[in-house]
């Protein structure tokens, strides 16, 4: 029949024409399906449009498969540069997970052993050096015999001399120390610097100004700690495990001969054994801290990168 | 089991996971390939458009919201059919010679076992024939883009108004007007050349069909 509807015929005369493909599809609201339907039964030409309409339609969905020539995955080379990933999605991909977890593994276990060997190393060293340093004069050639064979040994040949007690007094260029020439202000040395007090005093208050019996056995975690105020360069004693203030301070003691000779003034002075404060900006410390937090990082970008 | 895996993969996938992306081209593939066959009618540049529109959808993954994949893979299909056919207007004119046998007589289409279209499909279980196939093919050649599209999503692919929609970027009542032009379209082309059977068996047919609408 080729001939097209206008609106106005199919409406005119009750034509469905234009809902037979709604109808078709089932979505014609009820009214209207049912006019349609009544409408179908009675008009031959409108039920030949629905009639092939409806045949279309079928024939199209019974259009086959065809199989796919071949496989569409893509290759790395095809999407070389291709996509924009973002260096951090590439670092927090599944495939990097492992590498944060041995980052994490190692940051802990480097930590660990830093926190067992500082422990170690604080209750081993000060004693020596402190007993050094609070050697008197004559002490000084026993001192150095039973001081530390490290570096302060060496320094201890050199200077002879305790540094006196006024020279506690904190010492800001505790760095300088190292040549020796340092000025008075050089307290880190002077941790020892209680003049040679007889024997009779009780040993082992370093900070109280105590004379340390030379190869006297010092806990300085307990007896550093009494005494409260400390400068950095005191705990620089211990100098062989810990250069916790940070300067160069590993011989304090060598460091200012001349002090001690001028300054030898023997009245006991508050050893300011500074270890507990030290030990705030203990570099060790900080090393420590800086290995809990990137362990910490690295194992939550562990968790992020595995999850799912 | 896809339907707990495709999350996971498209997760992946929009990571850059790239073996991720591929299980989901292997998904979608014959679905993606028999719109741009549909569409474009030839084999090659169906194939071609394919890999194009895999290819886009993983440059643009990141951008994958929490539509559903298959909208989504689909819509860049669409898009990379458009390119082709617009590219093909500036070319000469494609021989669609090749649609049904080849040199050796044998028939080029390879009909999978229907799995992921509608399997409503063929309720009577009349099967088409070759013939009619490439009729059809044909047919949807001379059809209006715009028509085409909608007509190869609905009728063709079997999805709904409301998805071919969101593929086309078209709003409901365009898609169903388009659906209705086309398929009006279609049958005065089949008419022509005496695909639809005589009236009067087809009247007795559809006495029956009559009342399931």
């Amino acid at each position: 029949m080729g001939k097209t509807y206008n609106n106005n015929e199919i409406n005119g005369e009750g034509h469905v024409h234009d809902l037979l493909s709604t109808y078709i599809d089932k979505s014609l609201e009820e009214p209207e399906r049912v006019r349609v339907r009544a409408h179908l039964e009675e008009c031959v030409d409108c039920r030949a449009d629905y009639v092939e309409l409806q045949a279309t339609s079928r024939m199209l969905q019974q259009m086959p498969i065809v199989a796919v020539p071949r496989a569409f995955i893509l290759t790395p080379e095809m999407v070389k540069g291709a996509r924009k990933t973002y260096f951090w999605e590439r670092i927090f991909a599944p495939r990097t997970a492992p590498t944060f977890a041995s980052g994490a593994i190692v940051a802990f276990g480097l930590l660990i052993f830093l926190a067992v060997t500082s422990t170690f190393a604080t209750s081993a060293k000060p004693p020596l050096s402190t007993a050094f340093y609070q050697a008197s004069p004559q002490d000084t050639i026993r001192s150095s015999a039973t001081s530390d064979p490290g570096s302060s040994t060496g320094e201890a040949n050199t200077m002879a001399e305790p540094t006196t007690p006024t020279e506690a007094a904190e010492a800001p260029n505790v760095s300088a120390s190292k040549q020796s020439a340092t000025p008075p202000s050089d307290a880190g040395d002077d941790t020892a610097m209680s003049p040679p007090v007889p024997a009779d005093t009780p040993a082992p208050a370093v900070g109280q100004g105590g004379y340390i019996q030379p190869g006297s056995l010092i806990t300085p975690n307990t007896q550093i700690a009494s005494s409260g105020n400390s400068s950095p360069t005191t705990v620089a004693l211990s100098t062989d495990t810990q250069t916790t203030d940070g300067t160069t301070q590993d011989n304090t003691a060598g460091s200012s001969p001349a002090n001690d000779v001028t300054d030898n003034n023997v009245q006991p002075q508050p050893i300011a054994v500074q270890a507990p404060i030290a030990q705030t900006f203990d570099p060790l410390l900080t090393v420590e801290i800086g290995l809990l937090v990137i362990g910490l990082v690295l194992a939550g970008a562990y968790l992020f990168a595995r999850r799912r | 089991m896809s339907a707990t895996e495709e999350p996971r993969r498209i997760e992946a996938a929009r990571r850059g996971d790239l073996d991720a992306f591929n299980w989901l081209v292997l998904q979608y593939q014959s679905r993606v390939f028999n719109l741009c066959l549909r569409m474009l009618s030839d084999p090659d540049e169906a194939a071609d458009a394919t890999q194009e529109a895999f290819l886009s959808a993983y440059k643009a993954m990141s951008r994958f919201k929490g539509e559903g994949f298959r909208t989504w893979i689909l819509r860049i299909a669409t898009n990379a059919c458009l390119d082709m056919l617009r590219s093909r207007k500036r070319k000469p004119s494609v021989s669609i010679d090749s649609w049904g046998t080849n040199e050796d007589g044998e028939e080029t289409l390879d009909p999978l076992p229907i799995a992921d279209l509608d399997p409503s499909i063929d309720p009577e279980g009349t099967a088409l024939r070759l013939e009619t196939i490439n009729t059809i093919q044909e047919g949807l050649d001379t059809l209006p883009e715009d028509q085409r599209m909608v007509i190869v999503l609905v009728d063709v692919q079997g999805l709904s108004y409301e998805e071919a929609a969101t593929i086309t970027g078209a709003n409901l009542g365009t898609v169903k007007s388009r659906v209705n032009r086309a398929r009006s379209r279609l049958r005065e082309y089949l008419r022509e050349r005496n695909v639809f059977p005589s009236s009067g068996e087809l009247s007795r047919r559809s006495e029956r069909s009559l009342t399931d609408g």
